[in-house]
């Protein structure tokens, strides 16, 4: 396996020849003071910001983040829960359509003074049935 | 050159550091202004190194700052500031640089050549310093960065691998290299044995 290279070992000669030939003006006691306040003072609102509390409603962003997901997995589960707990609704061939009145039936069936008869209470009804199919 | 602190020294310096990071935090501004005032020299050398310009070094230097301030919340607390702040500054510094004209590079006068030395001596140490630019301006501009932050700046392999996002051997690598253009430059100057 290769050995990793060292550091190169400092080299004296190497540092002061790079430091003449890569000059840095130096900064002086007072440009410090001078850079220093100028920093200071474009730092106020920054440090303004990071003294002022956090409003409520961020920090319960904060603490509420992380049940995003636990909430919407919940809701998957009770949507899936709700739907396996519903009843089938009852079968109902679309071709039959829907059931005819009792009251038309009939009508259909006996003569209009019979239909009479059966729907105020005074003949047989079974009698009167009989009679009007047979006739059919 | 700086004289490099001891080991108790840093530790001392590192909690320190730390204690002003938290107070930052919490915005504190006198904290802020001890850490502007810690790393203010070392950082404006780093930014003139990039920019090559006084004042685009000072511009950059309030930028790396504030934009360090803006993001205080990010900085990983135990970690110590230094790298982190100097990444910054470093972005930054490479951003401006290619996204705006710079204004023209400064130059600052040569230190007055010795009245002790031989005036051949000095010919032969300006030719020497006229090679070692040439062979430095020819390094790629990573491995130029570097050297200045190691050599000249006095920073740690480690400290410039986190600055510049590179692994430690990469560092290593590129000081190895660079290390063996400059003496090959130097070779030719190295005084003979009598």
């Amino acid at each position: 396996m290769n050995e990793p290279l060292p550091v190169p070992p400092a080299d004296p000669q190497l540092r002061s020849l790079l430091a003449e030939v890569c000059p840095v003006p130096r900064l002086g006691e007072a440009e410090v003071g001078r850079l220093a306040s100028t920093i200071r003072a474009r730092a106020v609102l920054p440090l303004a910001r990071l003294r002022r509390p956090d409003p409520w409603w961020e920090s319960a962003a904060g603490w509420l983040k992380p049940l995003v997901p636990l909430a919407a997995a919940a809701a998957v589960l009770l949507a899936l829960a709700l739907r396996a707990a519903e009843p089938e609704p009852p079968h109902v061939p679309a071709a039959l359509g829907p059931a005819p009145g009792v009251e038309s039936l009939l009508g259909s069936i006996l003569p209009p003074a019979e239909y009479e008869l059966l729907a105020s209470g005074a003949g047989d009804a079974a009698l009167l049935l009989t009679a009007a199919l047979e006739q059919r | 050159m700086t004289d490099r602190p001891g080991p108790d020294d840093l530790v001392a310096a590192a909690a320190h550091e730390a204690d002003l990071v938290e107070r930052v935090r919490r915005g504190d501004v006198e904290a802020f202004d001890g850490l502007v005032r810690i790393h203010l020299r070392r950082a404006h050398a780093v930014a003139y190194r990039l920019m090559g310009h006084r004042e685009d070094a000072e511009d950059l230097v309030q930028d790396a700052f504030l934009a360090a301030l803006e993001r205080i919340d990010t900085f990983q607390a135990g970690r110590p500031f230094g790298p982190w702040f100097y990444r910054i500054l470093v972005n930054r510094g490479l951003n401006a640089r290619k996204s705006r004209s710079l204004r023209r590079t400064d130059e600052i006068p040569e230190q007055a050549p010795s009245s002790s030395v031989a005036p051949d001596r000095e010919a032969e140490r300006g030719e020497l310093k006229a090679r070692l630019r040439t062979a430095l301006d020819a390094l790629p501009e990573k491995q130029r960065m570097v050297v200045e932050l190691f050599e000249l700046e006095g920073f740690s392999g480690p400290e410039i691998a986190e600055i510049l996002e590179i692994p430690d051997g990469t560092v290593r690598w590129h000081l190895h290299e660079a290390r063996r253009a400059l003496k090959k430059v130097m070779q030719p100057f190295a005084p003979r044995e009598p």
